[in-house]
């Protein structure tokens, strides 16, 4: 890779928002007329949905990380405290806001369409617009305090080198680990698994996890594959590090496949129409063809490329894996909302994912240019590759 | 700790490994301490006789269990229709489970570079052979005919048999066989280097001779521990996949039928965790009493102690998790036969244990948020104990709670367990324990050459930190 390549999120941030901009502009001017206002909204939400879950994965490997303070998070702490820090949670908590106030009967018209509707018990008290609103209110609050706290820490830390921030982050991290899978858990249901209200799978908050940190670990490991050489991050790049995330995304390929699995197996053989009906929406040729490039795009094909010792020891080659899993994250999510809506995806799909990837790009690099691009207050990378360039392995 | 200055890096936490060898050793110390186990026979104490009397007396109830049963057949045990899986199911699973810790600590935490490991992976393993002996027994036994078991594998015959291969009952038989296999390999081949230091060490020539074998002719060259290394690792390998698919597997064999409370896809990581979590509470009752009885403080220390106890509470978080989701969602879906089992689970005739179940394994495991429940021997002891208890109230509630009251009223039941099946579980916990107190006697319990290794890696640590004036590296990574 060339050394000339240096990271700069402010530029990235103004390239964001015009992106952003234009990308939903785009969204709403073409595509009422082309596919029509419900289909527009509907394609809102893919774009939304998809990097939302990616946000979310962001705040789910810097509380990891805080949980067990492992050296493999310092390199990528910081960028992923820009991807799912406050500015990406705010921004996409007004996205949310406008589609909650706009877009509802268009995307949950089982229940927040025109007309009567078939729900019972707790189902009908909680698959109200109004209920949904405030849930998601509450979820980003909570989003918004865990990922404010974590940032405000390590940047105070950064400044006072105070030990005892780093330790009080790792008893939050644990806590917060807790509250992070139930938060998740409750938000999947309501903005995935309600969109069939007469379908549920219990397997959904586990997966919704792995693919917002496979999404947060392929975004990330590019950034440093791609600017590794260029400082700051050729300070951290070492052989070490790559290894570490090429295991972690490979965890996450195996576990993506073990939930994914793991439900079809399921409801296949318990072929109950209240789970079966997911797979047999999904049953027509398009689908069944999508779903096995999705399997062999999301797990095969990184799954072995990440076997290798070789891939992980270079970054132009992690950079490749790692891009391989971000496209095929958003054919999984594709494979997982669209046939909710429609027999086929639409181009106002793949408008509303790059606008919605502009708007995240916005937070990213406005939060990502607020302090320095690397921890300065832990320094294991950075030894580790002064020993390596001392030993001869940089 | 104190503020330093800006420009510097700033050391958060000591080096860990310290923490997982007290003491002044030596090579020569540790090769002692753990050796002299096995090769001072006068230094087991009455206690040992105690106990390995107590888990024969509980091998005798097993012995004459399983010869009634086979005598009379499977009536004696208290099964019926509708519960046709009963506390034979209920321990296989809990069998099972129990053995996961010692591969996650064998494997997983080998792969992932962990050096705590090397002071409980030994007696872990051993848990595991025993434990997955244990969890066999019962769905040979159940079978009716254990003598012609072997019917469930595939082989060329005359009698037109074939295995069911959409059965997760099949599956359990290759899943299980093969974690059995690997097991014991993975067990045997991290033991030849202290095979090998045995023989080197004791002076009776019939017992250096046995150890002789049993070591293969290691010499300790450079060939021999670089292909040791190598054949670890890919053992490791092999195993690492099996934590996650035996007890999937084992999960199959509900979730794939239509039993109400069943039929659930969150079953497979679920019951992972539920085996990690049952597996290192069965780790941590053995490990606080061996470690007092033969004076192993230095080398299973409450770091140990402190780390096991955290994977418990974050596995026991998951299984709180899993359920949580059961309750969420039987009430989120709307299906009536869900809500069903959930109030037949919290206030039917069983709901006693399902309370206790909460009490076990969702409130107990909480204390160990507190540093100093982690710290405490009788509590971390008492909190195992619930742990262990909970995880077979799990599988209770699961089996024939599910199963008494089904989607047909007309066919409900209930299951009372029979004096039969109270003595195969008593007797499989007499066997584990028998079986262990043994090994303890018998082969070094203690990864002797792992923990020399961790005595290498701590002294280059030292020699590193006094040759280099500046601060330690910072953070645990744990």
């Amino acid at each position: 890779m060339s050394d000339q390549r240096s990271f700069n999120p402010a530029r990235w941030a103004n390239a964001g928002a015009l992106i952003g901009i234009v990308g939903l502009v785009a969204l709403f001017a073409a595509g009422p007329g082309s596919v029509g206002l419900k289909s527009t909204w509907q394609s809102y939400f893919v774009g939304f949905g998809f990097w939302l879950v990616v946000v979310l994965g962001c705040l789910g490997l810097q509380t990891l990380h805080h949980a067990v303070r492992g050296s493999w998070g310092l390199g990528i702490l910081r960028l992923v405290e820009a991807g799912g820090g406050v500015m990406a949670f705010a921004v996409f908590g007004v996205a949310f806001a406008v589609m909650a106030a706009l877009g509802l009967p268009s995307i949950y018209e089982a229940w927040a369409g025109p007309g009567e509707h078939e729900l019972h018990g707790l189902k009908a008290s909680m698959l109200t617009p109004a209920a949904y609103s405030i849930r998601f209110a509450i979820y980003f609050a909570i989003w918004i305090a865990i990922a404010y706290k974590f940032r405000q820490s390590t940047v105070k830390e950064d400044e006072t080198l105070d030990a005892n921030l780093g330790k009080k982050r790792s008893e939050l991290g644990a806590v917060g680990l807790v509250i992070y899978f139930i938060v998740a858990t409750l938000m999947v249901t309501d903005l995935v698994m309600s969109l069939d209200p007469h379908w549920f799978t219990t397997i959904m908050g586990v997966w919704v996890a792995v693919c917002g940190a496979l999404g947060a670990f392929s975004i990330s490991t590019m950034i440093l594959c791609y600017f590794g050489k260029a400082a700051p991050f050729n300070r951290v790049l070492n052989g070490s590090l790559t290894k570490d995330l090429g295991n972690l995304m490979f965890t996450c390929t195996m576990l993506w496949a073990y939930f994914t699995l793991s439900q079809y197996l399921i409801i296949w053989s318990g072929n109950l129409p209240e789970f079966n009906r997911f797979y047999v929406n999904r049953g027509t040729q398009f689908w069944t063809l999508w779903g096995a490039v999705n399997v062999l795009g999301s797990f095969f094909v990184p799954w072995f490329w990440l076997l290798s010792p070789r891939v992980k020891a270079k970054p132009s080659m992690l950079f490749n894996v790692a891009l391989v899993i971000l496209v095929f994250r958003f054919v999984d999510w594709i494979y997982n909302v669209v046939p909710f809506f429609h027999a086929t995806p639409q181009w106002t799909d793949a408008v509303a994912l790059i606008g919605f990837g502009g708007l995240w790009l916005f937070a990213f690099g406005k939060t990502a240019s607020q302090a320095s691009l690397l921890v300065r207050h832990d320094q294991r990378l950075e030894e580790m590759t002064q020993m390596e360039a001392a030993h001869g392995h940089a | 700790m104190a503020a330093v200055e800006k420009e510097e890096p700033v050391a958060l936490l000591p080096s860990s490994n310290k923490e997982f060898l007290l003491g002044n050793h030596s090579y020569k110390s540790i090769d002692e301490l753990l050796g002299n186990i096995v090769l001072d026979q006068t230094s087991h104490g009455k206690v040992w006789f105690k106990w390995l009397g107590f888990g024969f007396l509980f091998v005798n109830v097993l012995v004459a269990s399983i010869a009634w049963l086979v005598y009379q057949g499977i009536g004696v045990w208290g099964n019926n229709q509708p519960v046709s899986w009963g506390f034979d199911i209920i321990n296989f699973v809990w069998w099972i489970g129990i053995g996961h810790a010692g591969t996650l600590i064998s494997a997983i935490l080998l792969l992932l570079r962990q050096n705590w490991r090397n002071s409980i992976n030994r007696f872990a393993e051993a848990m595991t052979l025993f434990a997955v002996m244990c969890a066999g027994m019962y769905p040979l036994l159940h079978t009716g005919r254990p003598w012609v078991a072997y019917w469930l594998f595939p082989y060329p015959n005359v009698l037109g048999m074939w295995p069911q291969f959409r059965s997760p009952l099949i599956w359990d038989v290759f899943a299980v066989s093969t974690y059995f296999t690997i097991s014991i390999v993975f067990w045997f081949v991290g033991l030849i280097p202290d095979f090998a230091t045995m023989r080197d060490r004791t002076v009776q020539p019939a017992v250096k001779k046995i150890w002789g074998l049993l070591a293969m002719g290691w010499r300790g060259s450079v060939k021999h521990w670089h292909r040791y290394e190598a054949a670890y690792l890919i053992l490791a390998g092999l195993s690492t996949p099996l934590v996650l698919s035996v007890h999937s597997i084992v999960s199959f064999d509900f979730a794939v039928s239509i039993v109400p409370g069943w039929n659930v896809t969150l079953f497979p990581p679920y019951f992972v965790a539920g085996a990690v979590f049952a597996g290192f509470a069965m780790v941590i009752t053995f490990a606080i009493p061996i470690r007092k009885l033969y004076h192993l403080e230095e080398v299973i220390t409450m770091k140990h102690l402190d780390w096991m106890a955290k994977i418990m509470l974050a596995t026991g978080t998951i299984v709180a998790y899993g359920y949580l989701c059961e309750v969420f969602y039987a009430f989120y879906s709307g299906s009536r036969w869900e809500q069903y089992l959930i109030h037949n689970r919290m206030g039917g005739p069983y709901s006693v244990l399902y309370w206790s179940l909460w009490i076990c394994n969702g409130l107990a495991p909480l204390f160990l948020w507190s540093p100093k429940v982690r710290k405490n021997l009788v509590a971390l002891m008492i909190i195992s104990q619930f742990v262990s208890v909970g995880m077979w109230l799990e599988r209770f509630v699961i089996i024939p709670m599910s199963l008494h009251r089904d989607y047909l009223p007309s066919s409900w039941g209930m299951y009372y367990p029979t004096v039969v099946d109270f003595g195969m579980f008593f007797g499989t916990i007499g066997f584990f324990i028998f079986m262990m107190f043994l090994f303890i006697r018998f082969l070094p319990m203690i990864n002797i050459f792992e923990i020399k290794d961790l005595l290498l890696k701590l002294r280059h640590e030292e020699h590193h930190s006094e040759a280099d004036a500046s601060p330690v590296a910072v953070g645990g990574g744990e």
